[in-house]
């Protein structure tokens, strides 16, 4: 079975001090409190914005999802129900559904890189080495990318991508194995 | 039921499927059992599998840092325009965070006599279920697909050649913001049977505009050729960026006649467009066509496992139909290559391997110039394989290159045959199979795969080279006509231009195979060339051939940089590639020497390929919605 990203577990920096003091600092979050905004930010910035970019894949638009979720923090927190063990999850969610929304609302900001893409058209027994994994994921549609990274990268189940895309579980299925299908012919420079 | 080994692979999405298994629940399903002994299909898993994984070591960026102030500016902004009532502090015996109410267990266990009844509802369901698979008949006919209305609509429904559709369609909200948009379609071709195709956007053309409706929906008409059998239809933005299509996949026009009944021809087009034949179309072919095997031979079946399984399959009306269509097709002395190929498909679908290769030995030999009769052939040949042993597979494999000379199969994607008859060939053989690939017209391949067994042919060589030498006369002016979706026109040249210093390193090989050194340089300098000029850093194929240039003229030391420039690379082929080079070049370049050079190589190509990327960066912007 597919491990876990490693920088899930990795790189995401535990608050300081004792939870008591986190359970203030989301306190002071939901009375709007700028400055404890900005230091949730310095804490939970990174872990929101990796899974941001993991799905829009430019930097532009996940800055722009990255602010929005922050943004909408103060009021969201106040219907953060769970542990403050599970405050790490809940904001992966959060962000991954504000993401999914950015997408669908076509508001993007692209930066393409012509570079990326057109090291696609090496020939094809450098293709392994040449291709990076972003310029094969920019080249897939935006449906097809968006299953495949969730269920690879954010671990989500058929069912829960058919929830969050409002999608058929099938079509779920049948975008992953596209999504799969064309990153192997891209990535083993296919004809 | 007899026991499975299907020669069939099975599909990608089967093998996609069981990538995301654990091995002991592969063990359990067929697939899995043919993956276990197929060791093409088990690499196959394991390259799926390294895609995940690939993607979840993808290094990102953090957050940048000025964001921050972005967004505490937001927020103090939106404080402003809404200011909110202040939360009230909490009392010093305020107490610890905790789930809310709503999340608390509030469900007591259930009583012994809610148990029981549970249990017996329970058995009941599981009795009515066992019941219905017995007793309802399966397939695709009485399943309804369509929940909700099409985005895109055709009128009329079933067009006969020649006539003009009006197309309808309801604009994602991607799409929403463009003031028009481009119908593009790629039409299905009764020639191109077998071939293996899915959805690449560069394949289509733009067919017709859509116009804004006053009820928001664009409208647009398209004018059917006079040989129109189907299409398959995305829509694009007018700069080609940003594609909308049905949920997975193309929407699809089949044609009928000109009284708007279904056609044969049309229905058993779809699959050049569709990759297979959807539900919807063996529904009607079942409807309207049910002595042809078509609509029966690719409609999803009842697959499983164990005594239940074999007991439900045992009513499955699928064997049935197989008996029948094989009873009646079996007495015909002559057969279409289309009933004759349904047949294989449909014999492997319900799990006769033995039915499928009679079927296949009928392709073969009626049909011989069918696409398809080469693709089931070396399907016959692997489960041969599987089955019994090489020995009884060996015979069989010439028939391959065979076929390929008399079908000139155009999909070779898969490797499939390729990796039987580089398995059980001789020299001869592979020299023909290889030249085969290379004579299929019309498509650049940028890969001749070659391998340096394969040049010690004088004839094979003389032949390489002619094809090669022609393939280096290639015009690379952008095509006109194609449609190029979401990619800008001049980098199909760039890919043309990387083919032709493909073939120039090749032919650089021959010289060397031949002894003339000196050639052999000059044309590593013409692959460099062109290398260089569309960016391609590294040149892999340029610089390997270089550093076996300076191989043969002693100089190991630089043939060990060149080498190591062209075998850079994390994937599994390049590790072992380079490996192999390592040993090639002691004691004159020991291990650790070799190692450093692999290092800087790495890095020298990474620094390439960041500064091409940053020379190169451009900024698009698309409509906000």
């Amino acid at each position: 079975m597919p491990s876990l990203p490693h920088w899930r577990a990795a790189t995401v920096h535990r608050p300081p001090g004792t939870p008591l003091e986190l359970r203030s600092l989301l306190l002071r979050v939901q009375d709007a409190d700028t400055a404890a905004l900005g230091e949730l930010y310095v804490q939970y910035g990174d872990l929101v914005y990796r899974t941001a970019l993991q799905l829009t894949r430019y930097s532009a638009d996940a800055e722009d999802v990255t602010q929005e979720v922050f943004v909408r923090l103060p009021g969201a927190l106040q219907g953060f129900a769970g542990t403050l063990d599970s405050l790490e999850g809940w904001l992966r969610r959060i962000a991954v559904r504000q993401a999914l929304t950015h997408l669908r609302g076509g508001r993007r900001r692209r930066e393409v890189s012509v570079d990326g893409v057109a090291s696609l058209l090496a020939p094809a027994d450098d293709s392994l080495g040449r291709l990076t994994l972003h310029a094969a994921l920019l080249r897939l549609s935006e449906e097809h990318r968006t299953v495949f990274l969730l269920k690879e990268v954010e671990g989500y189940g058929h069912g829960e991508i058919a929830e969050l895309l409002g999608i058929s579980t099938a079509n779920s299925e049948v975008r992953l194995h596209r999504a799969r299908r064309q990153l192997r012919e891209l990535l083993r420079g296919s004809r | 039921m007899r026991e499975l080994l299907s020669g069939f692979h099975p599909r990608f999405e089967a093998l996609s499927a069981l990538a995301d298994q654990t091995d002991m629940v592969l063990a359990r399903t067929r697939s899995g059992r043919h993956v276990a002994r197929c060791a093409e299909c088990a690499a196959m898993v394991r390259e799926i599998r390294a895609l995940g994984d690939a993607a979840r070591s993808e290094a990102l960026p953090g957050a940048p840092t000025a964001l921050r102030s972005r967004i505490e500016g937001a927020v103090r902004e939106q404080a402003r325009a809404a200011p909110q009532p202040s939360r009230a502090t909490p009392a010093p015996d305020a107490p610890e965070w905790a789930p809310a109410p709503a999340l608390r267990p509030t469900r007591h266990p259930p009583t012994v006599r809610t148990r029981v009844a549970l249990r017996v509802a329970l058995y009941l369901a599981a009795a009515a279920a066992i019941l219905a698979a017995l007793t309802l008949p399966r397939g695709e006919r009485g399943v309804l697909r369509a929940s909700a209305p099409q985005r895109m609509t055709f009128a009329p429904g079933r067009p006969a050649p020649g006539a003009t559709v009006h197309v309808r369609y309801t604009p994602s909200p991607a799409m929403a913001g463009f003031g028009h948009l481009v119908l593009a379609v790629r039409y299905a071709d009764s020639t191109a049977r077998g071939d293996n195709l899915f959805f690449w956007a560069v394949e289509y053309d733009s067919a017709a505009g859509l116009r804004r409706a006053a009820d928001g929906a664009m409208v647009g008409d398209l004018v059917l050729p006079a040989n129109f059998l189907a299409l398959a239809a995305i829509v694009s933005s007018p700069d080609g960026m940003t594609v909308d299509r049905d949920a997975d996949g193309p929407w699809l026009l089949v044609g009928g006649d000109h009284r708007g009944a279904p056609s044969l021809r049309s229905l058993l087009a779809v699959p050049t467009i569709a990759g297979r034949i959807p539900p919807a179309v063996s529904d009607t072919l079942q409807r309207y066509f049910p002595s042809h095997p078509a609509g029966y031979s690719q409609a999803k079946r009842f697959r499983g496992e164990g005594i239940f399984a074999s007991l439900v399959k045992y009513f499955d009306s699928a064997e049935r139909h197989y008996a029948r269509f094989d009873e009646a097709l079996g007495k015909q002395r002559v057969l279409d290559a289309e009933r004759l190929s349904d047949m294989v498909i449909f014999a492997w679908q319900i799990e006769e391997p033995d039915e499928a290769a009679k079927w296949t030995w009928r392709l073969v030999r009626e049909h011989p110039e069918d696409p398809r009769a080469l693709q089931y052939y070396a399907s016959m040949v692997h489960d041969r394989e599987m089955r019994f042993n090489a020995d009884s597979a060996r015979p069989l494999v010439p028939m391959l290159a065979t076929l390929l000379e008399t079908n000139g199969y155009r999909d070779l994607s898969n490797g499939w045959a390729r990796t039987l008859v580089k398995r059980y060939g001789d020299a001869e053989l592979a020299s023909r199979w290889t030249l085969g690939t290379l004579h299929m017209s019309g498509k650049a391949l940028p890969n001749v795969d070659v391998d340096d067994a394969d040049l010690a042919s004088p004839e094979f060589r003389s032949r390489l080279g002619a094809a090669l030498r022609a393939r280096t006369l290639t015009s690379c002016a952008a095509r006109s006509v194609r449609y190029l979706l979401r990619y800008p026109r001049e980098w199909m040249s760039t890919f043309c231009e990387r083919s032709r210093g493909e073939a120039y390193a090749t032919l650089g090989r021959i010289a060397l195979a031949e002894g003339r050194v000196a050639a052999a340089s000059a044309y590593a300098d013409s692959a460099q060339t062109l290398f260089d000029s569309t960016s391609f850093c590294g040149a892999k194929p340029a610089r390997r051939l270089r550093g076996e240039i300076m191989l043969a003229r002693g100089d190991t030391v630089s043939a060990a940089r060149e080498l190591a420039l062209a075998l850079s690379g994390g994937d599994y082929q390049s590790g072992q590639a380079r490996d192999s080079a390592g040993l090639r070049l002691r004691p004159s370049v020991d291990a650790g020497r070799w190692k450093a050079f692999t290092e800087d190589a790495a890095r020298a190509i990474a620094g390439c390929y960041a500064v091409a990327a940053k020379a190169r960066r451009v900024t698009r912007t698309a409509p906000a919605s």
